[in-house]
């Protein structure tokens, strides 16, 4: 799933639009819309409304460790030969009302230049004061975002709007242009960057009852089925089928899966553990 | 303070790998900008972008890192360090009998992956921190040397300058092991240990050859280089770049350590000695260290929370506070190599990494 953050409606509507996202009633602080995926959150402009409202709905949609982030939105440019609508990729991020600086990792090629970007507490028409892209809320956003992703699956891609003494001549028609011609661009790019974060392996569906059996029939503490599970993995890992080996592991400690028997109390556990521990050393 | 556009031409055609160059980005402190051997180091980064920081631990430090994917796109942070970098060596090292023995760590981080390598579970990052000010630390070296609070100043100062690091594969980029070398030819009193995965015979030619240096290489079984010593030479890439090593005259060790208990441990690692004996000359060796792999508590839970394989997952036994093989899985291995040299090198030039003593036992 990708999560985009964009401050206002404008921005985030091609990308309801293009990832066929449906607006999901259960925010009602918030604009959610929720697709396959992915799902926009519309934050609000501002540092702490956009950190207040992309905090919420991340910790009630709650994204997993194969899920990017990206903050879309408009930016105003030091530079005056910049043309309006140039797309930039963050690299660092300062936060200028308190100094500190934030760095998102950018692991993966891609074909948009690179520019660091100051976060202000409200709008600067005139003096970037030596930033060279500027915006309301790319600080407040990472802020609210680290808690739910690494540094590595965090993106903030902001188009050139103005030059700040130009600022007046945005109207939302302009706006919506400005979006709409980057907006295929940065999906294309956020669904390759997200198809190539590492998919972690797991148990079927099956597997994990035969773990799950193992467990509750040796009366596993939390410990026990830590120890228990890194040693399963242990043997996938150095030998492989580390599911058959336990099924032949069963019968011979009185353990039957399909017949549900559980030994009489943790202490028997423990030996079996230990016995199933010197079975993956063998 | 931050960079206006990157200095790396944007990709137009999709590469086979989806990562980008390692040391493409470099982040550099403001307080490093100006030491000579910044530009120097940037030289040698011909295409890379450079983003201006106002402290390494900025970037190093930061939480919520993947330490295992940033290793296939490493960036480079080059900072001043603002403490010593010279430490007395811990428990966990082998000291090879040296009484005075320290190591240096202006580099952290390493470019090559291993499995089981402790800075996973020292460090937050996977990318590479260079302290630009080396010179800091060799005024550190000088009072070490001078003897200053040293109870036996007589005693020659034995520094590991590679252990956090490998300092030969940076080489082409950093040049450290030259500048290392010229401070020990002109600091009697002072060895130093280059410990290395590498196998570039072109950066060795590049070094002037110093007896004052031990080049200590680490050989593993092709089995385990594949499996986990990734962008590492295989064993015969280091084989040959040892033989090379002998053959200009450095003083050579071969480390087996940490050895790692595979599957059919005993055939992998009779396999390499094998391998290992045919390729050099032995009798030309200067010493060999032999350890398993052990690693302290704090380290290995962190590695298991960050990259869960068959050595982080293994059912080690803690003692002390430190997780090691039972011995009926180690000491069979341990047996296996210490014999396997035995057979061509005297037992007084093999070190044997051992809890109590901590050298030969």
């Amino acid at each position: 799933m990708i999560y985009i953050a964009c401050a206002m409606y404008m921005e985030a509507a091609p990308f309801i639009r293009r990832f066929a996202c449906k607006r999901d009633d259960s925010f009602h602080r918030e604009q959610v819309f929720v697709g396959e995926e992915a799902t926009v959150i519309i934050t609000g402009t501002s540092p702490v409304p956009a950190a207040v409202a992309l905090s919420e709905a991340l910790a009630l949609l709650a994204p997993g460790d194969e899920d990017i982030f990206a903050n879309v939105g408009l930016c105003g440019c030091s530079d005056v030969s910049v043309e309006p609508g140039t797309l930039y990729l963050v690299n660092s991020i300062l936060e200028h009302a308190t100094g500190r600086s934030f760095y998102p990792d950018l692991p993966y090629t891609h074909k948009h230049p690179h520019g660091g970007l100051t976060t202000f507490s409200a709008v600067v028409k005139d003096c970037f004061g030596g930033a060279f892209l500027v915006d309301t809320e790319g600080a407040a956003l990472y802020q609210a975002a680290i808690g739910h992703f690494t540094t590595d699956r965090m993106y903030f891609f902001k188009i050139v709007s103005d030059h700040g003494f130009d600022a007046n001549k945005i109207s939302p028609t302009v706006v919506s242009e400005l979006l709409d011609r980057a907006a295929p661009d940065v999906s294309d790019t956020l669904l390759r960057f997200a198809s190539y974060v590492p998919k972690k392996s797991r148990y079927t569906e099956d597997e994990e009852a035969v773990i799950d059996y193992f467990c509750r029939s040796l009366h596993c503490s939390v410990t026990m089925e830590h120890e228990l599970r890194r040693l399963i993995q242990y043997y996938e890992l150095e030998r492989g089928n580390a599911i058959a080996h336990l099924r032949e592991f069963f019968p011979l400690h009185g353990l039957d899966y399909e017949g549900d028997v559980l030994l009489r109390s943790r202490k028997e556990g423990k030996d079996v553990l230990e016995a199933f521990r010197n079975s993956c050393l063998c | 303070m931050f960079s206006k556009h990157s200095a790396t031409p944007a990709s137009a055609e999709a590469p086979l790998s989806p990562y980008r160059r390692p040391f493409s980005t470099v982040y550099v402190e403001q307080a490093a900008i100006s030491y000579p051997r910044t530009q120097r180091i940037l030289s040698n980064l011909p295409e890379h972008e450079m983003i201006l920081c106002r402290d390494y631990r900025e970037i190093f430090n930061r939480t919520r890192q993947n330490p295992v994917l940033q290793k296939n796109t490493q960036a480079l942070i080059l900072a001043v360090s603002d403490r010593a970098r010279v430490y007395e060596g811990a428990p966990v090292c082998q000291d090879f009998g040296n009484d005075r023995f320290y190591y240096s760590s202006d580099v952290m981080n390493c470019v090559f992956d291993c499995e089981y390598c402790y800075l996973q579970g020292m460090y937050p990052s996977g990318n590479i921190v260079v302290f630009v000010n080396l010179e800091d630390t060799f005024a550190e070296l000088d009072s070490i040397l001078r003897g200053e609070g040293d109870s036996a100043p007589e005693n020659p100062a034995y520094v590991c300058i590679s252990y956090d690091t490998d300092l030969l594969a940076l080489e082409p980029k950093l040049g450290y092991v030259a500048d290392w070398i010229n401070y020990a030819e002109n600091h009697p009193g002072l060895t130093l240990e280059l410990r290395t995965k590498s196998a570039s015979i072109h950066a060795l030619r590049e070094l002037s050859v110093s007896d004052r240096v031990i080049l200590a290489i680490t050989l593993s079984p092709d089995p385990v280089i594949r499996a986990m010593e990734h962008r590492t030479p295989t064993l015969s890439a280091r084989l040959k770049f040892a033989a090379e090593a002998i053959k200009l005259g450095w003083k050579v060790r071969l480390c087996f350590d940490p050895m790692i208990a595979v599957h059919d441990a005993a055939a992998v690692y009779n396999a390499m000695f094998d391998e290992v004996t045919a390729a050099l000359p032995m009798d030309r060796i200067h010493d060999a260290s032999v350890g398993l792999f052990r690693i302290s508590r704090e380290y290995l839970k962190e590695m298991r929370r960050n990259r869960p394989c068959a050595v982080t997952c293994y059912p080690y036994e803690l003692s002390d506070g430190v997780y090691r093989y039972p011995a009926a899985v180690g000491d069979p291995l341990t047996k296996l190599a210490v014999d396997r040299l035995s057979e061509v090198m005297p037992r007084e030039r093999i070190f044997l990494w051992d809890d109590a003593t901590q050298h030969e036992d």
